[in-house]
């Protein structure tokens, strides 16, 4: 058995957490430093598989398998192809950058890292294992902490707002644990594991709808897919700074992550049945949520619905059902997770130190903080699809393949770009353009340590903008595949 | 040094300059200018030595493609081949490239260098010549672009510089708003743009200029969709070249510095749409009905944009309006088919229209004021070397022998009357306007008395930095100069005199001097310059007799044709009445109705269950038995039981 790198990563942040937990609570820097060495490794060690994955084998990669309870299937199971090696990475771009930010935080700090490295390694084990059980197992892990972390450390209506996301993201995992189960159930079943199923298991075309729509309605809950999006505006703008980042950049991708990884994969023809509900829902996010978004007076809310938006471009290249269409949702998921968290690590310190974040109360805040506002902006830009940053690949990959699998929902769906340019823009001259308003008094720029992961985050933006054929690389052998191609 | 080394460094070198600025610690910041004005000069040599390399037009098109994204997919296109559908960018060079490369990186030189002397006083100069840096970077990439897709990118990067310089001193509400504007009409335009590549893409596999030629494109597919595909590719020239309807950003776009007007909204990225006609010409000919659609936006825009530049005031708005008509005259040309003429009248109006926009920045920056009765009041007549440069543009703007704007506008005139005469007239009416509102610019500046009390002249005057030190004052007459002998023999390379150098080049026909339109453009330019000069030759008395003046034709021209209205309308009422209706579907239906409800419905769910647990033993006997009871009778009715 060669070195468990998938392991490893994972084990960083638990490691990281039970060095915390043992900590004394007055330990504050000792603390923050084990929490960044731990998301450090971590990201060490995912670029090092990104340098060692094989982007020409379409199977799992780096697998590791050990048998835990044999008899009913369940068996601790990793592996890594195209897809997940983005998320993994995404995981740990955002974690890494999310410690760094959070360096600010002054209340509880020992239990708020703990929260957030035990948040981190159930999202790390939802994207590298290959066993449904444990997938289930980790995504219940995540969402725990997510919880304390929104109702102890976040602000406006944060009991409400954590409740909410809570049992909405417990609901899709019913629903997701039923269908594992009733997977599980049938002839030829009888495990876990996500090939055997694949391979020992013969669908009907009735249970493969079936079960489909029950998972896609299970995952496209945390997808934040229309009309189930409303508890994720909500969450976004109660949790804390880091959480917000992790919550927008990374959990709502473990919906888009669970359709294709364990829907399309399993039920490819129960897709197929759905794709056309799935590109209309798509629309509405697309449509729907820039149009919503518009309306907001609250920057994180704005951000909340621009992530609706965005996430109804991953959906809908899903719904094409093409391996273009796929190849422009996983970079979307990927983009739009550097992005938000981009996002939310400038107005982090704006809300912070200006304690508001209504538009009508900020103004002018590029006088007083130009490296906040330019991060902010760029993350606007690329946002609306500017050129040169990931999500306009994405977007372009998507179209292209919405447009010929649906060309009347393509094309409606190009909108957004018009409206997401409108409410980016507006919130970007509200918030730092025009006279200085007083609650902007008292911003002070991030210094050159803060400046670190905002900067992070902006190179792999444009990093992946530019050179896109590295990433698309990485995934397309994997989507060339999911549909037996 | 060979082809590839010189468009590197074109291509490069502004970036670099960018990048450093960006890189500069703030005590360092001051040397910024510098930094831009070496990138700016050495791009401009590198193209000219490329120009020079290229003079006899022999071994081109050249291309230089590297491979950016593969989208070749069986299962969207099953008989997909190895190389279509795949994305590039690279550098093209032939003819119109190469001149166009050398228009802009010139132009950019000299007004980096103005800028030197225009913003020597503002403290954000580091970022401005940052931005300009970036936007030399952005059209760079745009003219030398290979394909569509490429074209698009450096499209949206050069809008993007535009919103930033737009808004570059963005305190000032009406500044930022302006930028706004620019951006989102911008995109209104361009998702037509966008959908027509993409759909062009899906069709026929290939975004690559040297593709898309009649045979290629007719055989591959039918005329309905060349069309559609040709006017949603128009749409994007529609937005970037200030096409009428969305001609309304440029005019608002005039808040930034004015070095950025004469660069960005006038010579350069304005005129990127006209480029990218000539450019993609094999594709938007391939069908008469797009060419019928753009000649007539291209009349409405000229019309538009000259009658309103008769009734302003400010001088950049004026220009501004007179570049919406000027590139309405451009488009034209190439609607009546002929790309040459819009080419050269393009480089032409590059130069001249530029070296207009720098003139109105010494007088603005010399007498702090954009009006133009104000500028006459304060003295405008006496800054000898900036009224030269305003008569040279705008004589050459008039089309008046033998200024540049003579040959290209006579040009465009003849392709236009061999066309079709309604157009023709229109241009005449076009140019007419244009000698009109020229004239009343001039007048107004050089008639006005001077003001000698005015406070703010004394203090113009009291401050001694305004026609201060050497090398900032080189800085504002080398270009005003160098731009005005340009425009000059710029037109003669059009002519006979010069062999038709430029034309020929252009891939136009030899001209040849046609009596009749002489006489017709004589008579022009006599009778507008006579009504201007019967109107305004006391500007003070017409001022008084304007603003007491009332009447429909004045109120739609002070309207602006209600367009802006129109897109008010379409904002607030029409879009926010959308976004409202869906917010209000959020807050009451999905949230409210769906996520609140389900959770009290279950609320009250409980309490009602919780009634049955009232703690009292009968209660729960009688539950018991009723329950027990019901078992008991609902499994002697099935029949299939323990009993």
């Amino acid at each position: 058995m060669t070195f468990p790198i998938l392991s490893s990563i994972l084990l960083c942040p638990v490691i990281g957490l039970i060095l915390v937990l043992f900590m004394p609570p007055k330990q504050e820097n000792a603390i923050r430093v084990i929490s960044l060495l731990s998301a450090a490794a971590s990201l060490v060690l995912s670029l090092w598989l990104c340098f060692h994955f094989n982007s020409s084998n379409p199977a799992f990669q780096f697998v590791e398998h050990v048998e835990w309870v044999k008899s009913y299937g369940i068996n601790y199971a990793m592996g890594v192809d195209g897809l997940n090696i983005s998320m993994i990475l995404l995981t740990a771009i955002v974690i890494f950058c999310g410690v760094l930010v959070s360096w600010t935080v002054t209340y509880r700090v020992k239990d708020f890292f703990a929260n957030l490295l035990f948040l981190v390694a159930g999202v790390f084990g939802v994207f590298m294992t290959t066993n449904l059980f444990f997938f289930f197992l980790f995504y219940e892990i995540a969402v725990i902490p997510m919880y304390l972390l929104i109702v102890v450390w976040g602000s406006t209506d944060k009991e409400y707002a954590a409740m909410k996301l809570t049992l909405y993201l417990l609901l899709g995992s019913a629903l997701m644990f039923a269908g594992f189960l009733y997977m599980y159930s049938l002839p030829g079943g009888h495990t876990f594991d996500l090939v055997a199923l694949k391979q020992n298991v013969l669908f009907t075309p009735e249970q493969q709808n079936i079960l489909f729509l029950g998972l896609f309605l299970g995952f496209g809950v945390l997808a934040a897919c229309f009309p189930f999006h409303v508890w994720s505006p909500a969450g976004h703008v109660a949790a804390p700074t880091a959480a917000s980042m992790l919550h927008a950049g990374v959990l709502m991708k473990l919906g888009a992550y669970g359709i294709l990884r364990v829907a399309v994969f399993l039920l490819p023809e129960g897709a197929r049945h759905w794709a056309d509900l799935i590109a209309v829902l798509a629309l509405c996010n697309i449509v729907y949520g820039a149009f919503v978004a518009t309306q907001q007076k609250d920057l994180k809310y704005i951000i909340g619905y621009s992530s609706v938006s965005h996430m109804g471009i991953v959906l809908l290249g899903i719904a094409t059902m093409t391996p273009t269409g796929f190849n422009g949702a996983i970079f979307q998921m990927f983009s739009h997770g550097i992005m938000t968290a981009l996002f939310f690590a400038c107005v982090g310190p704006i809300y912070d130190q200006c304690h508001t974040r209504m538009l009508g109360d900020l103004g002018g805040l590029a006088k007083k903080a130009p490296i906040i506002s330019t991060f902010f902006i760029i993350a606007g830009l690329c946002g609306l699809g500017l050129p040169g940053m990931g999500s306009f690949v994405a977007e372009l990959l998507v179209t292209i393949a919405a447009v010929s699998a649906y060309p009347l929902i393509g094309v409606i769906s190009i909108i957004a770009l018009l409206i997401t340019a409108y409410y980016v823009l507006s919130a970007v001259q509200k918030v730092f353009y025009g006279p200085l308003s007083p609650a902007g008094e008292h911003l002070h720029d991030i210094g050159a340590f803060q400046f670190v992961p905002r900067a992070v985050l902006v190179g792999c933006l444009l990093f992946f903008g530019i050179f896109p054929g590295i990433f698309i690389e990485w995934i397309s052998v994997y989507t060339k595949t999911l549909l037996g191609g | 040094m060979n082809d590839l080394n010189l468009l590197w460094i074109i291509q490069l070198a502004p970036l670099v300059a960018f990048l450093l600025i960006q890189l500069l610690p703030k005590n360092a910041k001051r040397t910024a200018p510098l930094i831009a004005m070496g990138a700016a000069l050495l791009a401009a040599l590198s193209s000219l030595a490329l120009f020079y390399a290229h003079r006899d037009g022999n071994n081109m098109p050249q291309q230089y493609i590297y491979q950016w994204l593969k989208v070749s997919d069986k299962s969207l296109w099953p008989f997909v081949t190895i190389d279509h559908y795949v994305l590039n960018i690279g550098f093209l060079v032939d003819k119109l490239n190469l001149l166009m490369i050398t228009v802009v990186t010139v132009i950019a030189f000299f007004v980096h260098l103005f800028s030197y002397y225009y913003m020597a006083e503002d403290k954000s100069r580091a970022r401005y010549f940052g931005f300009l840096s970036f936007f030399a970077f952005s059209m760079t990439g745009l003219v030398l672009s290979t394909n569509l897709l490429q074209t698009f990118l450096f499209w949206e990067l050069v809008g993007l510089t535009s919103y930033l310089l737009i808004g570059f001193w963005y305190e000032k509400q009406s500044a930022s708003t302006a930028a706004r504007k620019a951006f989102v009409i911008n995109r209104l335009a361009d998702l037509g743009f966008y959908l027509g590549i993409v759909v062009l893409f899906i069709l026929t596999g290939t975004l690559n200029f040297t593709d898309l030629n009649h045979e290629f494109l007719r055989q591959m597919l039918p005329a309905s969709t060349l069309t559609i595909i040709g006017i949603l590719i128009f749409m994007g020239v529609m937005g970037k070249s200030a096409q009428f309807p969305f001609h309304v950003w440029l005019p608002d776009a005039m808040e930034g510095p004015t070095p950025v007007s004469a660069l960005i909204h006038s010579a350069t990225m304005v005129a990127a749409g006209v480029f990218l006609l000539a450019r993609a010409f094999g594709l938007f000919s391939s069908s008469e009905i797009t060419l019928l659609f753009i000649l007539i936006i291209g009349t409405l825009t000229a019309l538009v944009g000259a009658s309103l530049a008769t009734i302003q005031r400010d001088i950049k708005k004026i220009l501004a309006y007179s570049t919406v008509s000027q590139l309405g005259l451009m488009v034209m040309a190439i609607g009546a088919g002929s790309a040459a003429a819009g080419m050269f009248h393009l480089t032409t109006h590059a130069f001249f229209k530029s070296l207009l926009f720098l003139t109105s920045g010494a007088f603005i920056h010399h007498f702090h004021s954009n009006d133009i009765w104000e500028i006459g009041q304060r003295g405008g007549k006496r800054d000898k070397v900036a009224v030269a440069a305003l008569c040279l543009g705008l004589f050459s703007l008039c089309g008046i022998f033998p200024f540049a704007g003579f040959f290209s506008k006579d040009l465009i005139l003849e392709v236009l009357r061999e066309h079709n005469l309604f157009f023709y007239i229109a241009a005449i009416l076009v140019s007419f306007l244009t000698v009109y509102y020229s004239f009343r610019m001039l007048f107004v500046i050089l008639f006005s008395k001077e003001k000698k009390d005015m406070h703010a002249h004394e203090t113009a005057l009291a401050h001694p930095h305004h026609s201060s030190t050497g090398a900032i004052e080189l800085c504002r007459v080398i270009p005003l100069a160098s731009l005005a002998i340009i425009s000059v023999v710029m037109g003669f390379l059009g002519t006979g005199w010069l062999d038709s150098r430029l034309l020929l080049w252009l891939g136009g026909e030899e001209t040849h001097v046609n009596s009749e339109l002489l006489i017709t453009t004589l008579i022009l330019i006599v009778s507008g310059a006579l009504l201007a000069y019967i109107f305004f030759k006391n500007p003070e008395t017409a001022e008084t007799r304007l603003t007491q003046s009332r009447g429909p034709i004045k109120t739609i021209l002070e309207r602006k044709f209600f367009i802006d209205d129109v897109y008010e309308f379409l904002t607030k009422k029409v879009g926010m009445g959308i976004a409202g209706a869906f917010a209000w579907f959020d807050r009451k239906i999905a949230k409210e109705l769906m996520v609140n409800g389900t959770a009290y419905r279950i609320l009250d769910l409980g309490k009602i269950s919780s009634k049955i647990q009232d703690g009292l033993l009968q209660d729960y006997l009688s539950w018991a038995v009723g329950v027990g009871i019901l078992v008991a009778f609902w499994l002697v009715k099935s029949n299939s039981g323990i009993f």
